[in-house]
């Protein structure tokens, strides 16, 4: 620096003393700097979390694969093993058996009293523990995997104990939590039937730098499949490489030769697969809530602008006085960049802190909700890494430069002699008064919703258009709104002159609004565009559910398995049980229904079955296209075409309609299908084909049920039944239409959750970002306060002209964001919502919400006007 | 001269007024009295406390010692608001860098005082042509202030100042802003509209010339009031 001081000595004699004259104002610009990068961080660290419960959890317990044989539909055949091992011949490459599936600890269950998607879901891993032990190829110093009362033992004792009565391993964190040790005994719900098993040990809390999720238990594949039942299928296969390295990519790539072939019912997949699967599963759930967090962070871009700005003003005679001592322009921008750098670093450093807490809070919400949508994996922890830290200074600061950059040009363009000799007084940004670049954007920006969604990897859709949108007209409306101050001048004028002359000034002021108060109406704009449009889509979403579940759901009980905690569960009910209870006296119609994850085109979705001999007359879907004609849903098609109901979310993602014609993996071979019908399904974004269970209990080979759903005869009182019922098969929930519904709408509730927090975050931010704003306002202002002191008015009488801006400020900001929030919420409901998940809303407006919201808005504006107000008058006019 | 009827009525009497900042007692015990009517010029060099005297007269600042009475009100007696209520009524002020309320235009500037006295809209529209007939502004009435010259802020001002007839006018170096022609024609102006209306001066000035609208010249220095000159003595027996 040639013509300044140098950095440090310039926050020693400047920065840090402006900081120490005005510690509240400094307090408060910091803290919305924080909360910011705070939002962000904690979004950030939940997303993660969530994802990482998804890893797999084979990787922990037995280090790093090489890559897993996977059905390309349901389940995978045992056949599957030989096939891969007769491929692989002699090479170096070992095939390990797994079974999968989920279990619930009845302690978890009774916690919650039974409430659905609330209990912790544990993955229940079946390996063959005895081919694990002694293949571990690179297990550091040839440590045991499993450690516990096995340890030690002859190979010949443990293959008996593995022979005995099944045993589980369980992890250290749920062993502290349940309090339970080896050797003694823990009841589980797995699928329909509660077993108690014996803990054999204690899984291994870190292994080879992963470290063990708590939600996964292990035991042999044998007795898991003693457990379940059935001795045909797997769920995939791991392969391990025998060498001491990795296998390289060129290596993964001849495995994929050598495992394909047609007329195969599973593939290959190279180890990122699952990783990527899972990451992409819930991309779009992560997604929105990163954007809800980054508008949040653009908000308080806009405030902080604003509070900068604010500094700016106090400081124009002192930057006047520098110039007149011979400062250049590019001496004083770098002293104001070094300020701001300062004031980056040490908001970014509390916003650090500050997202460490909250992400405790949110990893908890995302996490919940994770669980109850995609069925996740129970436990989620949050996870600091040097990047994280890194992300949010960058941000902290990078914002702080970007805020900062409108007062600089403001600050610069004061011409010296002015501030000299009138004080305070500003020119103001000719830029935000005109209207132009605003209609310009709006019009990109409405271009842009026309532009096709993004695919992902692994199918997921990412509306870039549509979001880029967002971001053009929260900013071309924050050019817009100024227009409005005129006109509120105009008829506020009016107003004053008949009922309350004193507020003359005040009225004028915002007549004549500085770019200061279009910058603070700017920031509140923005917050209520994004708080309004999110209520229209939360509200819209949820008069759609509730329209479809009405619809939907006419059935009298609904039947699953107690451990299921969510919709794709695999805790399945076994073919007699549900038969049994289909063919009570009581029961006139069952409906079962079953859900298999299938891969078509690399994507996974999903193959759903149910009676569709009760169309019409018992259920009746929301049609979005309905059938041409009669479908006999059991035959086939003349063109030997297996009939089938699309959801909209799977037309959406595979691009098909009415007519069009599929392939669909399954155990018996690739099925053709044809689309009959699209069905409105919410809930579902990951796209369903529904068939007649018949085609599907072929295919798959067994006849398990996902969940089953029973009509009852006239007069039969479904909660008397529900409660007799689960006597008889303790495995079992029974939830009769009322309850499901209020549990359909728990989920739907807590889903939003966290939308409904980071608006108000978003609000809160916005109303500081006000009173910032008023301070800088009246600062300048503070000759114009002295004037209405001398012409006799009080000090209240001069704080309600303050208030009076302040409130005209908000009416601003809430009228141009009302307004603004109807197109931001036909974007989300219209475009984003239907790029992404491919639902069609019904547009529904939360008229009380939105009301009541406002009138808050409006009386916190007016209330944080007045008391800056006061407490400036005071102040200032000392 | 009308002020020979007035002569006997004080609108304004201050006694042993005294006023300390921190450390530094800037005013050390003024004693003077204005009549109805009176113009008084007020003169020191600068820091020497003439805006402190103004402040204190009207209500802006709490003297440490001593009273001032206006109308026969003590000062200290009175609330913030009924101080407010004070200048709103009684005192109308003029400075050196004129204050128009900057949002407001010429005719909206004069008519705030009206307003604020709950006069009808009818009423101050009359009222606010005449004063701007009187100053001489009336082709700028809807302009807003950063358009005009400085005279012809500091006319609007004046006008403002005046608006509801109060019966001082407070004026702080109000020409000091101003070129030597244009500050005459203000000059001219207030004393003419004094005389008019028989509105009470106290003028802070540097400039001697200015005094020459005065009836009588106090000198503050050292935070006393130096004894006022022959001349103006005289002019005052003369006028007795
Ligand atoms: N609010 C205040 N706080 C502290 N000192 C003040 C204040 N107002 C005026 N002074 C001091 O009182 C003295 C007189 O000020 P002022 O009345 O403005 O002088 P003048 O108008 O004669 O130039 C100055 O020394 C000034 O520094
Ligand atoms: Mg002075």
């Amino acid at each position: 620096m040639k013509g300044g001081p140098g950095l440090v000595r310039q926050w020693t004699l400047f920065t840090l003393r402006h900081w120490r004259r005005t510690p509240w104002q400094t307090l408060l610009l910091l803290f919305i700097l924080a909360l910011g990068v705070a939002t962000y961080l904690s979004i950030r660290l939940a997303n993660r979390a969530a994802v990482e419960s998804f890893g797999d959890f084979a990787v922990a317990v037995r280090g790093q694969v090489d890559g897993s044989i996977e059905p390309l539909s349901g389940n995978l055949p045992l056949e599957a093993l030989r096939e891969v091992r007769q491929k692989l011949g002699p090479k170096a490459v070992h095939a390990i058996p797994i079974l999968e599936t989920t279990a619930v600890a009845q302690r978890d269950l009774d916690a919650v009293e039974g409430q659905f998607g609330r209990a912790p879901t544990m993955r229940l891993l079946g390996l063959d523990l005895l081919g694990i032990q002694n293949l571990n190829p690179r297990a550091p110093d040839g440590e045991r995997i499993l450690s516990g009362p096995g340890e030690g033992e002859e190979e010949g004792v443990f293959r008996e104990r593995l022979r005995g009565a099944p045993e589980v391993f369980i992890s250290g964190a749920l062993a502290r939590r349940l309090d339970k040790n080896p050797g003694s005994e823990i009841s589980l719900l797995i699928r329909d039937q509660h077993h108690d098993l014996r803990i054999a040990g204690i899984l291994p809390e870190q292994r080879a730098e992963v470290s063990a999720p708590e939600n996964v238990m292990v035991m042999d594949i044998s007795g898991l499949m003693r457990l379940l039942g059935q001795k045909e299928f797997l769920s995939r296969i791991d392969l391990v490489w025998q060498g001491a390295e990795h296998l390289t990519l060129q290596g993964q790539e001849r495995l994929a030769g050598v495992l394909s072939g047609d007329d195969l019912a599973w593939v290959y997949r190279p180890p990122e697969f699952r990783e990527n699967e899972t990451a992409s599963m819930t991309a779009a759930f992560r997604l929105n809530l990163t954007i809800l967090s980054l508008i949040a962070l653009l908000t308080g871009i806009f405030l902080i602008s604003q509070a900068l700005d604010a500094v700016v003003v106090r400081r124009r005679l002192e930057i006047g006085i520098l110039r007149s001592l011979g400062m250049t322009d590019g001496d004083l921008r770098k002293m104001w960049l070094g300020e701001i750098l300062l004031l980056g670093l040490v908001g970014s450093a509390l916003g650090v802190l500050l997202g460490g807490l909250l992400a405790q809070l949110t990893v908890g919400a995302v996490g919940q909700t994770i669980n109850t949508l995609y069925q996740g994996g129970g436990t989620y922890r949050v996870q600091w890494t040097g990047a994280d830290i890194l992300s949010g200074f960058l941000l902290g600061v990078g914002a702080s430069l970007v805020a900062g950059l409108i007062p600089l040009r403001d600050a610069l363009r004061t011409p010296a002699a002015q501030v000299l000799m009138q004080g305070n007084k500003a020119p103001g940004l000719a830029l935000l008064r005109r209207p132009w670049p605003g209609l310009l954007m709006v019009g990109v920006g409405y271009l842009l919703t026309f532009f096709p969604p993004l695919v992902l990897d692994g199918g997921a859709r990412f509306p870039a258009g549509g979001y880029l949108t967002a971001f053009l007209w929260l900013i071309g409306g924050t050019f817009l709104i100024g227009t409005l101050f005129p006109p509120l001048g105009r008829w506020g004028r009016d107003l004053v002159t008949r009922w309350k002359p004193v507020l003359r000034p005040g009225v004028s002021r915002l007549h004549r609004a500085t770019t200061r108060h279009r910058l603070a109406a700017a920031g509140l704009f923005i917050a209520v565009s994004m708080a309004g449009g999110m209520t229209l889509l939360v509200g819209s979403f949820e008069h759609t559910v509730e329209r479809w579940l009405e619809h939907r759901f006419r059935a009298d009980l609904y039947i699953n398995a107690l451990g299921a905690q969510g919709p794709e569960s695999d805790h399945f009910i076994s073919s007699e049980r549900w038969r049994s209870l289909a063919n009570r006296p009581e029961v006139v119609a069952a409906d079962p229904f079953r859900s298999v994850r299938i891969q078509i085109e690399g994507t996974t979705t999903f193959l759903t079955s149910s009676d569709l001999t009760l169309l019409d007359e018992w259920q009746t879907p929301l049609w979005i296209e309905r059938p041409r004609g009669e479908v006999d849903w059991l035959k086939r098609t003349p063109e030997g075409l297996v009939p089938a109901i699309s959801n909209e979310a799977f037309a959406e993602r595979f691009r098909v309609g009415v007519g069009d014609v599929l392939e669909v993996p399954s155990q018996e071979g690739q099925q053709s299908v044809v689309i009959k019908g699209i069905q409105a399904e919410y809930g579902n974004e990951q796209g369903a084909l529904l068939v007649d269970r018949r085609w599907l209990s072929q295919w798959l080979g067994e006849e398990n049920l996902t969940n089953l759903t029973l009509f009852l005869r006239e007069g039969e009182d479904p909660e008397l039944l529900a409660e007799k019922w689960s006597g008889e098969f303790p495995g079992l929930a029974f939830r009769s239409n009322e309850a499901l519904r209020e549990t359909a709408k728990g989920i739907f509730r807590q889903t939003f959750g966290i939308t409904h927090a980071l608006k108000f975050i978003a609000l809160l931010v916005a109303l500081l970002g006000l009173a910032l704003t008023l301070v800088a306002i009246f600062r300048e202002a503070v000759q114009e306060l002295k004037i209405l002191r001398n012409l006799g008015l009080t000090s209240g009488e001069i704080a309600s002209n303050a208030a009076i801006e302040g409130t005209g400020i908000t009416i601003v900001g809430l009228s141009g964001g009302l307004l603004f929030s109807f197109g931001l919420g036909w974007l989300l409901i219209e475009v984003i919502n239907k790029q992404s998940f491919g639902w069609t809303l019904l547009w529904a407006v939360p008229v009380g919400e939105i009301a009541l919201f406002s009138a808050g808005l409006l009386l916190a504006g007016m209330v944080v006007s007045l008391g800056t107000g006061l407490v400036l008058v005071r102040k200032l006019l000392k | 001269m009308s002020l020979q009827n007035q002569k006997s009525q004080t609108l304004l009497d201050v006694r042993g007024l005294r006023k300390i900042f921190g450390e530094t007692v800037v005013l050390r015990g003024l004693d003077f009295t204005v009549a109805k009517g009176e113009r008084i010029a007020l003169m020191g060099p600068s820091g020497s406390g003439k805006s402190t005297v103004l402040n204190c007269l009207g209500g802006i600042e709490k003297p440490d010692q001593g009273e001032i009475l206006l109308s026969g009100n003590n000062l200290a007696t009175l609330s913030a608001d009924e101080l407010a209520g004070l200048r709103r009524r009684t005192i109308g002020t003029v400075f050196q860098f004129f204050h128009l309320l900057p949002t407001l235009t010429v005719k909206e500037n004069i008519g705030f005082p009206m307003e604020l006295a709950g006069w009808s809209q009818e009423k101050i529209r009359e009222r606010v042509g005449e004063l701007l007939e009187e100053v001489q502004i009336g082709h700028r009435a809807g302009a807003y202030p950063e358009t005009l010259s400085g005279g012809e802020q500091q006319r609007v001002a004046v006008a403002r100042a005046l608006a509801v007839g109060p019966p001082l006018l407070l004026a702080d170096e109000p020409t000091g802003n101003l070129d030597r022609k244009t500050g005459d024609a203000v000059l001219n102006l207030m004393e003419q509209l004094s005389e008019k209306h028989a509105v009470a001066m106290v003028m802070v000035t540097h400039d001697e010339r200015s005094t020459r609208i005065c009836h009588r010249i106090l000198r503050l220095e050292d935070g006393v009031l130096a004894g006022p000159p022959e001349e103006e003595r005289k002019e005052e027996e003369t006028a007795g």
